[in-house]
């Protein structure tokens, strides 16, 4: 044991001795850590709308000349319009020149307010939907303006639900987070109406009735109903929590909100067998796209085929939301969306690139050089056995990869929470299981999947170390490592070449740039996971560690027996 | 016995490299190991260490089988193969260091045999900046770190220069006088004369003779006879006396010759003594290192010089 101890430092000192190796390791650390520092431009979240000042100025105008005229006739002027009506409507031009200078006066200081966009929503209420909105909030002459309003025929001004009372309130109070009311409010509806839509289909089940579709009637109606339901509680998370305008809490109900929607629609436009046989005998091809996302099918699809990608679909959306409501109710960041240190450190896996390449150039001339250089004479006359100067400069390899993964994890870690805070770290990585959100630590979760990503950086290790035992040529080994490591980019070039694309997933190649797959799991709100080999495959990570360990066995045993058996001519 | 070699054969896929080869060097001993290029002289020796496989036979080092004790068998054995070739862009120290630590030694032994070889000044320049000399002597050092009581040195004298040869003959000739054993190959007759106490000589992978230096170079016949030649004071003195007592000599160039054994030689030289004869020399004739090396080998000098 102290032997192959002794023998090990003899490997570190002849690799560290030639100056090219520490230069190379400072460079990739050095690299990897200015990577690590960058920081991407953020954009901020919502597109802002732009409005002069002059445009407030305009409408300010418009209701002062109605005040000073008298104008209140909307409808003709046959309607003998009450005194009280009047004081209502007067009430609602003051309300109108009020949200004008409000909006002038924040213009002044800043461009991008939510109020502004919120002031010109009520200032193109008509007088109409301003009654029905009072009559709804119980005014003081409540009474009379829902009499005048029965008299104009105006009704569906009480389907509204943006109570222009709460939002004037909210507007002049400067909450955001009670300006979204109004929203939750409408979710809530939505989420009952279809609660006694399904509670119908339950009882027509029951009974026997509603003919043989009844249980896919059921599936959609259930799912909608599931999904609004998780919107009210993301809603009543933002009310509780009361979000600010712009900040990453209120992106993250922005998002969560489209993903859940984008589920309801797509398990409202899903199709039934026979709708889809129907549209299919029409040679429609149904593509359509929603929130970036194609539902429907090609002509050549079988419904089978169609509802398993339409489920897919909305499986999506529904993970996004799940992830976004937990972030919502759990007070957590969500990554993607925040900038945040773990989104960042995660990219990490993708300069496996850089360290796979250095470590195969490292193993390439362990042995080979030896003989080039005749020193294996030199060492192998020793009394120690072939075996053991093999397996020391084996462990010498593969430790120093080790070390060489862990430094630059490491560097990249520090790096990134220099420049996004070390705190983001102690918030977990939320991912779905069964249909529901979890939340795991995620330094653990990430040093795993950096495991996983460095798997077949040990077994191009391993290969190129045989290549070099057997061949005794460095430049020849070289060739073959780095070979290894594209070949795993083949995919590109294999992909639809075959019928069935799983065979791809199963050829060895792919695997040996592991790390493009480990973080495909990951659900983002924003953007996408995983990168452009990862839509080509649906690569099996324990199918691919399976196999690069397999790999790895395989290249120890062919060269430990050539090394220790072969002449030395 | 420290080394033995026991019927030796290897083959290079079908070409027959040695051939039941055996030989033995003992304590003290100084072996040259003589042979024209390609003759398997390299093989032979990397069999020896346990670098090639032998297809048959077995090497004995100190008593044990270098196939089936490895690490017994070469724990007192120092080499240098075909060059002394270490890892250039390290210094000689560090070199050295390299090779101590395989054998549980450290800094003080590095010194010692640094200093023992002359390199001591040089040490911790790098070896890419020695000369083919110095490179030569860090070979040695190498080879003797472990304290080895055999030697196995494949061509030592490449690339030293008269003065550095002679050091090398004197510090194997001490190494040898310690009770150690040498196993030297070279290609150069004269080198070989000079050092060796005894010579091996293989020729096409077969050994030819193994026999001291002064067997090979002195010339006897089947009745051990050798060729004395005698020059004396009173040449028809002598001649008369002789003839008068047996033995039968000859007379030319005023000298006399005589085939005789060594016993007869010394019994001529005390008569011609004990009769007022001078005797001015009386010597064996012997054939030169060169002209026995081409009877052996059947005349393939071109490749030996």
């Amino acid at each position: 044991m102290k032997l192959i101890a002794t023998l090990i430092k003899n490997e570190y000192i002849k690799l560290f001795k030639k100056k090219s190796v520490p230069i190379l390791l400072f460079v990739l650390l050095l690299f990897i850590f200015g990577i690590s520092l960058i920081k991407p431009f953020n954009y901020g979240f919502i597109g802002r709308d732009f409005y002069s000042p002059s445009y407030f100025e305009n409408e300010k105008l418009q209701y002062k000349y109605n005040i000073e005229n008298s104008v209140y006739e909307y409808f003709g002027e046959k309607e003998d319009i009450s005194d009280e009506i009047k004081a209502v409507i007067k009430e609602f031009y003051e309300k109108q020149i009020a949200l004008c200078d409000k909006a002038i006066a924040i213009l002044d200081e800043s461009e991008n307010d939510w109020r502004i966009s919120a002031i010109t929503e009520l200032l193109n209420m008509s007088v109409p939907q301003y009654l029905s909105d009072y009559a709804t909030g119980n005014g003081e002459y409540a009474e009379e303006v829902n009499e005048y309003l029965s008299k104009i025929g105006y009704f569906y001004g009480y389907e509204r639900y943006l109570s222009y009372s709460a939002q004037f309130k909210a507007i002049m109070e400067n909450d955001y987070s009670e300006s979204k009311r109004y929203l939750y409010d409408l979710a809530v509806k939505t989420s009952d109406s279809l609660k006694a839509q399904l509670d119908e289909l339950k009882s027509k089940k029951e009974n026997g009735a509603g003919g043989s579709d009844i249980d896919f009637k059921f599936f959609k109606v259930n799912g909608r109903y599931i999904n609004s339901e998780r919107i009210v509680r993301a809603y009543k998370a933002a009310l509780d929590k009361k979000i600010e305008y712009n900040s990453v809490l209120d992106e993250t109900l922005r998002r969560t909100i489209n993903a859940l929607q984008s589920a309801m629609f797509g398990y409202e436009s899903i199709l039934s067998e026979e709708e889809f046989q129907k549209n299919k005998e029409n040679d429609t091809n149904n593509y359509y796209y929603y929130s970036g996302y194609y539902y429907g099918y090609n002509s050549n699809d079988t419904y089978e085929d169609y509802l398993e990608n339409s489920k897919k679909s909305i499986e999506n959306d529904e993970n996004k939301g799940l992830v976004g409501l937990y972030s919502l109710e759990n007070d957590v960041t969500e990554m993607s969306l925040a900038n945040s240190a773990r989104d960042k450190s995660l990219s990490f896996i993708n300069l496996f690139w850089f360290i796979a390449p250095l470590a195969i150039y490292f193993a390439s001339s362990m042995v080979s050089q030896e003989f080039s250089t005749k020193t294996i004479n030199l060492l192998l006359i020793r009394p120690v056995k072939r075996w053991k100067i093999l397996l020391s400069k084996y462990i010498c390899i593969v430790t120093l990869t080790l070390g060489m993964i862990v430094a630059c994890a490491a560097v990249y870690l520090v790096g990134t929470g220099i420049s996004f805070g070390f705190s983001d770290f102690l918030q977990p990585y939320i991912y779905i299981a069964s249909g529901e959100a979890h939340a795991a630590s995620f330094v653990p979760w990430f040093l795993w999947r950096v495991f996983l990503a460095a798997v077949p950086v040990f077994c191009l290790v391993n290969l190129t170390f045989m290549f070099s035992t057997v061949t005794k040529g460095t430049a020849v080994s070289l060739i073959l490592g780095v070979l290894s490591l594209f070949s795993s980019i083949l995919i590109l070039f294999f992909t639809g070449l075959f019928e069935n694309p799983d065979i791809i997933t199963y050829m060895p190649f792919p695997y040996f740039s592991m790390w493009s797959y480990v973080l495909s799991d990951i659900i983002y709100l924003d953007g996408s996971n995983g990168n452009i080999f990862s839509y080509l495959i649906n690569a099996d990570l324990t199918y691919g560690f399976i196999l690069m360990l397999g790999f790895i066995i395989l290249s120890v045993i062919l060269a430990f027996a050539d090394f220790t058996k072969k002449d030395i001519k | 016995m420290i080394l033995e070699m026991r019927n030796v054969t290897k083959y290079f896929g079908k070409r027959k490299v040695l051939d039941n080869v055996s030989l033995t060097v003992n304590e003290g001993e100084i072996l040259g190991f003589l042979g024209p290029n390609g003759a398997g002289k390299t093989t032979a020796i990397k069999i020896m260490l346990g670098l090639l496989n032998a297809d048959s036979g077995e090497v004995i080092i100190n008593g044990y089988s270098i196939k089936n004790d490895f690490e017994k068998a070469l724990k007192r054995v120092g080499g240098i193969i075909e060059s002394p070739d270490m890892y250039n862009y390290l210094t000689g120290y560090e070199n050295l260091m390299l090779c101590a630590r395989m054998h549980g030694l450290g800094r003080e032994r590095v010194l010692e045999v640094a200093e023992q070889v002359k390199l001591a000044g040089r040490l911790n320049d790098k070896v890419k900046k020695y000369s083919l000399g110095m490179r030569q002597r860090l070979g040695v050092a190498q080879a003797i770190i472990n304290r080895p009581n055999l030697l196995v040195l494949d061509e030592p004298t490449n690339g030293l220069d008269p003065v550095g040869i002679k050091e090398l003959r004197d510090m194997l000739r001490d190494f040898a006088r310690s009770g150690a054993a040498v196993f030297v190959s070279s290609h150069l007759l004269a080198e070989m004369e000079l050092m060796c106490d005894t010579l091996c000589i293989i020729e096409q992978g077969v050994v030819i003779a193994q026999k001291s230096l002064r067997e090979f170079i002195t010339t006897t016949d089947t009745a051990d006879r050798l060729n004395y030649t005698f020059s004396v004071g009173d040449l028809e003195k002598a001649v008369a006396l002789l003839n008068a007592n047996g033995y039968e000599v000859t007379v030319s160039d005023s000298l006399i010759h005589a085939q005789i054994t060594k016993e007869k030689a010394a019994a001529m030289a005390k008569l011609l003594s004990l009769n007022d004869v001078d005797l001015y020399s009386m010597t064996a004739e012997q054939k030169r290192l060169e002209d026995a090396f081409l009877q052996a080998t059947h005349g393939s000098k071109d490749q030996i010089s």
